[in-house]
């Protein structure tokens, strides 16, 4: 006998509820190790140089990318329907100030260090040294997860609020050379669309995303199963899974923030 | 009171099951577990060790039921114990000194010159302080045991217990090994559980010998006493021979 569609729905659902349950798990267990003195600041620190100084390069990259893709496409396609680009300056920074900067550098920390972190985790796990740190009474939580968990937060936001500003610039540059929008006409288009709390809107998007990055890996990491196939299926895993939670997260939190507006 | 004792232990999972897992082990004393393979050897040893739960069935370490005791008593009890990994659990990103160090510095929270000399001690002690400064993945298979033992002994712990001690390594560092082990439990007077399918280091290692099979545990004796153990299973296994009851399915 086959198995019905609401059968699979229904399992698919069980599934993900309990596996979100379990994520909320790890978080709360986490931020309770927060309130826990003293912390590891030697490892917090060497994880906030992986995450933030070491990812800023290509996070840079590719913002000021979408930064000038945004420009030349509205402008192209404004053009075409409205016949006049004038309103780019303003939709761009807006759109590059709620969301583009804040999603594109969350985004990008889960791909590289979501899948470092998934992948030093399930290694640690599969050659037992999780055990061993168990058998030494020390909390793999605290031990592993929360120097990563507060490099992250901390990464997230200074990541965040440096893409926006270095993706502003180059919006105006690239306003300035292929629009020919003067700098000062950019800035005052933005300003008649943005406002300060975007930037810190932007800022809380970043810690929620970078809180969700280690708590997903780390997550997936300690539930990696033996050999390099166990290994890659925690990685993707945790790098598919803080995606789709970021994009829903980010979802989210652009809907409560627009009751403050 | 033995430093160790279990009292029907039973755990089910996926592959295999384990029940009425009873024994002790006093102090000075050991207890080598052979058996075929994926038969949950490695399983039994870590509910021993208190990082696996049993489905039923009681643990005491120095007569605390690790299972059922307050965290703080059974954190305690845990760094009374010492184990060595079956794949040596080696922290691969702290070099050789770093890894004995470890324990000291974080558990017993030692620092400077006094963990520096007990570093230079174990490590001498296993034969391997020219590589101190290394990392675990730049010495080789038996200086990795070595090290994991040094550092399974760190905190001087009563009851040790070692997953394999001896799993790839050539006859004669496995004799090597084998004799360091005695020689350090000698000193220390713990009490030792081995996991192994090496028979010639069983009898070497072991005051007693069980065997884990079909979910069975079965305290076969001394050497002399396994050596004639009437059942064929015990038999066939020791003696390494293909045709028996342990092999009736292949």
């Amino acid at each position: 006998m086959g198995v019905s569609v609401f059968e699979i729905t229904g399992r698919w659902l069980i599934r993900s509820l309990n596996q979100l349950g379990e994520f909320f798990y790890l978080f709360f267990q986490t931020v309770k190790q927060l309130f826990r003195f003293p912390y590891r600041w030697k490892d917090t620190l060497k994880q906030l140089n992986f995450v933030m100084i070491e990812s800023a390069p290509i996070v840079v990259f590719c913002v000021c990318a979408a930064a000038a893709v945004t420009i030349v496409e509205s402008s192209f396609h404004m053009k075409i329907v409205i016949k006049n680009d004038e309103l780019v300056p303003g939709f761009a920074a807006l759109l590059i100030l709620r969301e583009l900067g804040v999603v594109i550098s969350a985004l990008l920390i889960t791909s590289r260090v979501g899948a470092g972190l998934a992948a030093e985790v399930g290694t640690m796990k599969i050659t037992e040294q999780i055990d061993a740190l168990k058998m030494l009474s020390m909390n793999p939580v605290r031990f592993i997860v929360l120097p990563r968990f507060i490099a992250c937060v901390i990464g997230g936001v200074i990541l965040s609020f440096v893409a926006n500003l270095i993706c502003l610039y180059v919006a105006m540059l690239i306003s300035e050379y292929k629009l020919g929008y003067s700098t000062g006409s950019f800035i005052v288009a933005m300003r008649s669309f943005v406002e300060i709390k975007d930037l810190w809107f932007a800022a809380i998007k970043g810690g929620v995303f970078g809180s969700v990055i280690p708590i997903v890996s780390c997550y997936y990491g300690f539930k990696c199963k033996s050999g390099a196939e166990g290994v890659g299926l925690a990685t993707t895993n945790a790098v598919v899974t803080s995606s789709v939670m970021i994009i829903g997260l980010d979802f989210m939190m652009s809907w409560l923030f627009s009751y403050y507006y | 009171m033995p430093l160790v004792k279990t009292k029907n232990l039973a755990i089910q999972l996926d592959d295999f099951s384990i029940s009425n897992v009873s024994f002790e082990v006093e102090a000075g004393e050991s207890l080598v577990i052979i058996g075929p393979s994926g038969e949950g050897k490695t399983v039994l040893l870590k509910m021993v060790a208190g990082l696996m739960q049993p489905d039923q069935g009681q643990v005491f370490i120095d007569g605390l039921d690790i299972y059922r005791s307050e965290p703080k008593e059974r954190e305690f009890k845990m760094l009374q114990m010492g184990m060595l990994f079956q794949k040596n659990a080696l922290f691969d990103s702290l070099t050789c000194a770093e890894n004995v160090a470890f324990p000291l510095r974080e558990v017993k929270k030692m620092k400077g010159q006094e963990v520096e000399d007990l570093v230079h001690a174990f490590l001498e002690a296993v034969g391997i302080l020219h590589a101190k400064q290394l990392f675990p993945h730049e010495i080789s298979g038996g200086m990795q045991k070595r090290l994991g033992i040094a550092r399974a002994l760190a905190l001087g712990p009563k009851v040790v217990l070692y997953d394999d001690p001896t799993a790839g390594l050539d006859p004669i560092t496995s004799r090597k090994i084998a004799q360091l082990l005695m020689e350090l439990q000698m000193k220390n007077q713990s009490a030792n559980i081995y996991v192994t399918n090496d028979m010639a280091r069983a009898y070497q290692l072991g005051t007693r010998i069980a065997m884990v099979v079909d979910g069975e545990f079965i305290l076969t004796g001394s050497e002399e006493e396994t050596r004639s153990h009437k059942d064929p299973r015990v038999n066939q296994f020791i003696r390494g021979a293909q045709e028996g009851p342990l092999t009736q399915d292949f």
